[in-house]
């Protein structure tokens, strides 16, 4: 394997992600339901889909230019998703807080 | 033991609920969570699946006295909820569990950890409704604040 900039770049994201999943999964039983355990279902089902993505990266190279575009596209919608529900989500539990 | 019996918890079986210690087993911990001062023997055996041989279960909680049949034998027992006697961190902790069923354990810690003064009380109501709400169910934590709010305002 060639150990260029990328690849450990990419190493080190996955590893990142796997530890999310971890963090994601193992909390998950401490939150049933409420405004916070409604919300994690979502981030978790998000969490599983990078990871997921992540571990595909090593298999990009291999596919056509406009599928890599649709891609990298996808990867950003899904992370602005994921970035709004997690603001939002604190936005409400110091909301809550401090009433 | 009769189907129309209406089973209650004894302070004995309150204070084993809520104990950390493991005095009884999973099944009999889990039989004497559903006994709640409302449903019948019969309601029990009927909806109850989640208890091994439940008819069974219940006989030995009774036996060991951890739960009663006549709500008038039992002292300060929680599953009344509304005997004026019964303590009001008892009566918060009924509530909790009657509405949160097993997931009712960290609001019951925030309850036995508040100090018993009005303010304190009030206090804990509010941070329970918020771990409620933020953790459990929404619905929930406002029936619980306002049932809590009841209970205090009683005593």
């Amino acid at each position: 394997m060639n150990l260029d900039v990328t690849t450990i770049l990419n190493l080190v994201a996955m590893l990142i992600m796997f530890y999310c999943l971890y963090l994601v999964l193992s909390l998950k039983s401490s939150i049933p339901g409420g405004m916070v355990g409604k919300r994690w279902n979502f981030l978790t089902g998000l969490v599983v889909l990078f990871t997921i993505g992540y571990l595909a990266t090593p298999f990009f190279g291999g596919l056509p230019t406009e599928i890599q575009h649709l891609l990298v596209s996808l990867i950003f919608v899904f992370g602005a998703i994921y970035v709004a529900v997690t603001v939002r989500l604190i936005f409400n539990i110091i909301q809550e807080l401090t009433q | 033991m009769q189907p129309d019996w209406v089973l209650y918890r004894t302070q004995k079986g309150e204070e084993c609920l809520l104990s950390h210690e493991r005095e009884i087993s999973a099944n009999l911990r889990r039989a004497l969570l559903v006994v709640n001062g409302k449903s019948t023997v019969a309601d029990l055996l009927k909806t109850v699946f989640w208890v091994n041989d439940c008819s069974a279960t219940l006989k030995e909680l009774l036996d060991i006295g951890l739960i009663h049949h006549e709500a008038s034998a039992v002292q300060g027992g929680a599953g009344q909820g509304q005997d004026a006697g019964t303590p009001i961190k008892m009566q918060l902790v009924a509530i909790a569990k009657e509405l949160l069923g097993d997931e009712a354990e960290r609001v019951i810690r925030k309850i036995d950890e508040a100090e018993t003064t009005p303010a304190a009380l009030e206090q804990m109501l509010v941070a329970c409704k918020k771990l409620i709400k933020l953790t459990i169910s929404e619905e929930k934590a406002e029936v619980f604040l306002l049932r809590g709010r009841a209970v205090i305002d009683k005593s």
